[in-house]
């Protein structure tokens, strides 16, 4: 039978199915360019205006940074010092963001990981919970948070600790679904309890990716903090929206600078810690 | 109590359709060393699953200790399975873990679920963990993390994990099958002395004949999830590894040359040693 087939000449040729997947690319390439023009045209975007007008750019880049070795000396010993308690809160922020995060992830993790969730539809509930609050970006729930709780960074942390609990249940869920099922079958069969099979079986497996997860999502929630204050949810973020609308922008650049450095030290460390844990 | 493990009609059909056992009777008793063979996919590994209830019967019940398996509790059910330890072919220990703790793991039944969550091995733990390490030789590596350590020495470890159980029964689902051929066969020994020191009902799973002639009091062949033979290692003939592994699966000849059975390691088990001629009515 196998043979039959085998040996039968193909009817069809293949030039018909070449030609209809060249249509399909034009076809493509078509509704992409004209989604382009039609949004251009209601945005009022334009590459070329923009390249034409890019001097209005630098010209804000030469207002941001300081000409002369006076205004350096001036906003590095007048205004930098002023920035340490906004940057202390940001990275407070951070801190309480991640550490609540993880904490609320747990429960979630247990539920939303296929093969230890007690039950499919509690699975089911779990996982469409944490795609549901992982939809929403950090920025959006700071917004919705400073709405309802007032400015300041009490939003800002809730913004952090939501999100932070949706990544890390996501990351780790998944490590937990990938663990090597062996010790589980082996404490089982030793007659331990569900609890005793996800502390000495899963546990082990799992908690250096989940402290690794946490460094990561820490990193996440600096750079996320210092972004937050824009709408209001305090920290880093709040001065420099101040700087900017107050037209202060020697100051912006200063904010701007040591932001980019921090963040840049502290991705370097949990990089370098992560590394090692896994 | 001269039964430990009784089986009855024990049928298994996973969901799915695949039918694993067929109405497996079988009894075990205290001391016994038994090596159930059978190709893969005969069943082997199923059946040691329904000793300590991991596999559900479908048909049947097994009975441990005296009490039904099918009717248990999953308390009951937990309290059962601490006496009887499980070795597994491959190791089934937390690479992550050091050796200590997992051999730890295998004390989860002895002590309460609250003081194992937070770790608090009681001293008694602790001890009955060392000496297991120390009886399979691997206490030196106690603080190592077991992914450092050879096959051979993590499945040590999983057979110190069992022990630390303290149990009446040691089932081993293909212990050796991941190993080399002499840390398979020194595994084996391990087992064996084991067994014998401590007179543990003793049941493994192997598909190496050579082996279980080697180490077996009791040999069982499973064929297609069926009993088709249950014996002495001693009364096993040719026709009924023939019977075991198919007739075109078996060849007598080539699995034991006359070299090997006039040294008589093998060939003391299989009845009349040296005669490699049955086989060649068989094969076609």
């Amino acid at each position: 039978m196998a043979s039959s087939s085998y040996t039968q000449p193909s009817t069809a040729s293949p030039l018909p199915q070449l030609r209809r997947l060249k249509l399909l690319w034009l076809v493509a390439g078509l509704i992409v360019a004209a989604a382009y023009a039609l949004s251009a045209r209601t945005t009022e975007f334009n590459l070329w205006t923009i390249i034409r007008d890019s001097d209005l750019f630098f010209q804000l880049i030469r207002e941001m940074v300081p000409a002369t070795k006076e205004r350096w000396v001036h906003l590095l010993t007048n205004y930098l010092p002023r920035l340490r308690g906004p940057f202390l809160q940001t990275a407070q922020m951070a801190i309480l963001g991640t550490v609540t995060g993880a904490v609320l992830s747990i429960p979630l993790i247990v539920l939303s990981s296929r093969n230890i969730s007690p039950h499919p539809a509690v699975y089911t509930v779990a996982k469409g919970l944490m795609n549901l609050l992982r939809t929403i970006p950090d920025l959006l729930y700071a917004a919705i948070f400073v709405a309802a709780f007032g400015v300041g960074p009490i939003s800002g942390i809730l913004a952090l600790a939501v999100f932070s609990t949706a990544v890390l249940a996501k990351l780790t869920s998944e490590s937990v679904e990938a663990v090597d099922p062996g010790p589980l079958e082996a404490l089982r069969a030793a007659g331990g309890t569900n609890l005793q099979i996800l502390r000495h079986a899963v546990v082990p497996q799992v908690a250096p990716l989940f402290w690794s997860h946490c460094l990561y999502v820490f990193e996440v929630n600096i750079r996320a903090s210092t972004v937050l204050g824009l709408v209001g949810a305090g920290g880093i973020g709040q001065q420099l929206q101040l700087m900017l609308s107050l037209f202060q922008y020697e100051n912006a650049f200063v904010i701007i600078v040591v932001t980019f450095l921090l963040v840049a030290v502290i991705d370097g460390v949990s990089n370098r810690i992560r590394e090692r844990l896994v | 109590m001269s039964r430990l493990i009784e089986m009855h009609d024990v049928s298994v059909t996973y969901p799915g359709g695949v039918r694993a056992l067929s109405g497996v009777s079988a009894r075990f008793s205290p001391g016994e060393f038994v090596v159930i063979v059978g190709l893969s996919g005969a069943g082997k590994s199923t059946l040691l699953r329904t000793l300590n209830g991991l596999v559900k019967p479908t048909a049947g019940d097994v009975t441990l200790f005296g009490e039904s398996l099918v009717s248990s509790s999953p308390a009951q059910l937990r309290r059962l399975r601490r006496d009887v330890g499980m070795i597994f072919q491959t190791f089934h220990v937390v690479k992550r873990a050091t050796v200590l703790h997992n051999v730890l793991a295998g004390r989860v039944a002895h002590t309460s679920p609250w003081r194992t969550f937070f770790g608090l091995w009681s001293r008694r733990d602790v001890e009955v963990a060392w000496s297991c390490l120390k009886r399979v030789g691997v206490a030196e590596k106690a603080y190592v993390r077991a992914d450092r350590l050879s096959g051979g020495q993590q499945q040590r470890v999983g057979i110190a994990r069992a022990l630390a159980q303290e149990p009446k029964v040691l089932l081993a689902d293909e212990p050796v099958a991941s190993l080399d051929p002499r840390t398979a066969r020194a595994i084996m020994r391990d087992l064996k002395k084991i067994q014998q020191d401590e007179g543990l009902l003793t049941i493994v799973n192997l598909h190496s004949i050579e082996l279980a002639h080697e180490f077996a009091d009791r040999i069982i062949g499973l064929r297609d999830g069926r009993v088709v033979f249950d014996g002495r290692a001693g009364d096993m003939d040719p026709e009924m590894l023939a019977e075991i592994y198919g007739e075109d699966g078996w060849y007598w000849e080539d699995r034991v040359g006359p070299a090997e059975t006039s040294r008589g390691v093998i060939g003391n088990g299989l009845g009349t040693s040296g005669t490699p001629s049955p086989s060649t009515g068989k094969r076609r």
